[in-house]
This record gives C-alpha cells, sequence and structure tokens, in this order.
C-alpha cells in the first residue's frame, strides 16, 4: 500500500486520536528551536556571555596615558579581570580613580600590585600607588565579581587628569 | 526572591530545552545519554544554589520547583492544548505493516529504531508483522502487533 504525502500527515482516530495540527506545529517549533539553540552556542563560543572574542574589549584615553583592557560582559557571582596599563611618566607617582554605580555593584576579589594608600570618595575609589620603579610605567590587575545583574558604566581616571568611559553588561 | 526566581527560570529553561531537544534524544537511555543527564543536572545544581549552602536555601528551591510543577499541572489540566504543546501526542509509525516515512524522518525516528523496539518489546522480526507502531508521549514507543 503506497500512501500519499497527504493522507500521511492526516491524524488517526484510531489506535489512538492524533493532533497533526499540533504535532506539525511541535515540529516547526522544534525546527526553530535547533536554529536558535545553535546559534546561542555559537554566540557563546564567541565570548556574548562573557570570555571571548566579542568580550574582551581594550579601550585607551584620547593621550594614550591610560589603557584599560575589560570584559564587557559579565556574570552575576562570577569572576572578570580587569587590567589597567599606564604609559611610562615623570615620577613614579600615579592616582587612579574608580568611579561609578560599579563600585557599589562589584567586589573586589584580587588588587595587585596593593596600592600605597586606598580612599573613598562618594561612589568612587581612590587608588595611590608611588615608587621610582612605575617611572618605566605600570600596570594594575584587578580581578571583580559583580554582586548585581544590569547595565553598570565605569569611568577609569588616571591623576585626575586623563580617563576612559566603558560599560558592562552583567547577565544574571 | 532569588532563589524562587531562580528555580523558577531554570524550570522554564530546562522545559523550552528539553522540549526543542525533542523527546527522544534524552529517552534512549544509552549509558551516554545517563551520564549527559547526570552532568546536565550538575550544571542545573550550580545555578540553582550558588553558595548557598543552608537548608532554608535549599528547601526554598526544592518547594519553588514543586510547586511550579503543579502550577503546570494545573494549567495543563484547564487548558488541553497546553497539554498537547508541552508534553506533545501520540504519533503512529507503522500502520498496517508499512512505515509512514514523513512522519517517521521528521520525528527523527528510523525504521531501525522501530524494529529495535519490536524486537525487545514485542518479540517481532519484520516491519510487517506490526500493526502499528506507536511513538508515545514519553518518546517510547509502543508496538502492537499484527494477529
Amino acid at each position: 500500500m503506497n500512501l500519499k504525502k497527504q493522507d500521511e500527515m492526516d491524524s488517526r482516530r484510531y489506535p489512538v486520536q492524533e493532533h497533526m495540527r499540533l504535532q506539525r506545529i511541535e515540529w516547526r517549533i522544534q525546527r526553530i528551536g535547533y536554529l536558535f539553540l545553535f546559534t546561542i552556542v555559537i554566540l557563546g563560543a564567541c565570548g556574548l556571555f562573557s570570555k571571548g572574542i566579542l568580550s574582551n574589549k581594550r579601550v585607551k584615553s584620547a593621550d594614550g596615558a591610560l589603557e584599560v583592557e575589560y570584559e564587557r560582559f559579565g556574570r552575576l557571582a562570577s569572576d572578570m579581570s580587569m587590567t589597567i596599563r599606564i604609559r611610562p611618566q615623570q615620577d613614579g607617582d600615579f592616582r587612579l580613580v574608580l568611579n561609578g554605580e560599579e563600585m557599589d555593584n562589584f567586589q573586589i576579589q584580587s588588587l595587585q600590585p596593593q596600592p600605597q594608600q586606598a580612599f573613598s570618595r562618594g561612589n568612587a575609589l581612590e587608588l595611590h600607588w608611588s615608587s621610582p620603579r612605575y617611572r618605566e610605567g605600570a600596570t594594575v590587575w584587578i580581578g571583580l565579581q559583580a554582586q548585581n545583574p544590569g547595565r553598570y558604566p565605569v569611568t577609569v581616571t588616571l591623576d585626575n587628569k586623563t580617563s576612559v568611559q566603558f560599560t558592562q553588561w552583567i547577565y544574571p | 526572591m532569588e532563589t524562587v526566581l531562580r528555580a523558577a527560570s531554570m524550570y522554564l529553561l530546562l522545559l523550552v530545552v528539553l522540549k526543542i531537544a525533542g523527546r527522544r534524544t534524552l529517552m534512549e537511555m544509552t549509558s551516554f545519554d545517563l551520564i549527559l543527564l547526570l552532568i546536565i543536572s550538575e550544571a542545573t545544581q550550580q545555578a540553582l544554589l550558588g553558595n548557598d549552602f543552608s537548608v532554608t536555601g535549599a528547601s526554598l528551591t526544592i518547594i519553588t520547583l514543586v510547586v511550579v510543577d503543579i502550577l503546570f499541572g494545573m494549567l495543563k489540566a484547564r487548558f488541553p492544548r497546553l497539554d498537547m504543546l508541552i508534553d506533545g501526542t501520540a504519533l503512529i509509525l507503522v500502520e498496517n505493516g508499512s512505515l509512514l516515512p514523513e512522519r517517521a524522518r521528521k520525528a527523527g525516528i528510523s525504521e531501525e529504531d522501530i524494529l529495535n523496539s519490536a524486537r525487545s518489546t514485542a518479540g517481532l522480526e519484520r516491519l510487517d508483522q506490526i500493526k502499528f507502531a506507536i511513538l508515545e508521549k514519553n518518546g517510547k514507543i509502543s508496538i502492537i502487533p499484527q494477529r
């Protein structure tokens, strides 16, 4: 017996009641769903959900004295890193100010090298380093952990002169 | 509140992903599928509880999951169409000894899968000995032999 395609897609009543219309909707949803899941995996591999080429960003201040590498996307309660690079300077003194809601939302897990002094001013964290060695430039590594999801603008200021701004998006 | 939201969102996510994966994907239960399920549960557990080691947190998560499940059960009983869409419906794959190829293809089931079920559950050898093969809601294939 050779069945026609049309007949094959008709609902049978015996031995079970079929609902081919719903079944076809289900198959269509599945087809779209496959595409959706594949897209998520590919985007995830590229770093849309933190840690990857889409996520790793680098901003430089206009005069080039300050450069920040950060993660555009982060996840709630997981570690993310930020690297701040400073161009060689006249004196070995520099002061960094981390500003914004950033500081309310982020726990600083590690801060290397340790600053000589640290203050707070409103929502800002002010860090001060001083050593002749820093004349050759300096790098500060910060390990952060986000406490709340959302979009957070961050400003990093060097010596009250030059600053960079960026935003971070934290997934729940 | 966060615990409740975590549990409810993980429930919905698993519902959607497993629905997309299809009835058969995780139901075949080869040893690999078992391991895959264990890994999925492990990954889920992290998101559900995070760093919370308290009895209260675990209780709240469990109760939320059960309540969401009860709610879905009530919704399904109220709206039969929702039930059919979420759980699917039975689908006939073999009718009077002949395979319905378009259906089998769309459901991702080969003739070999049906024969496998026929051998193990009904002791049948050939397709023409099968009167009906039905893909059930739970992903198993029921075989009704020809008399």
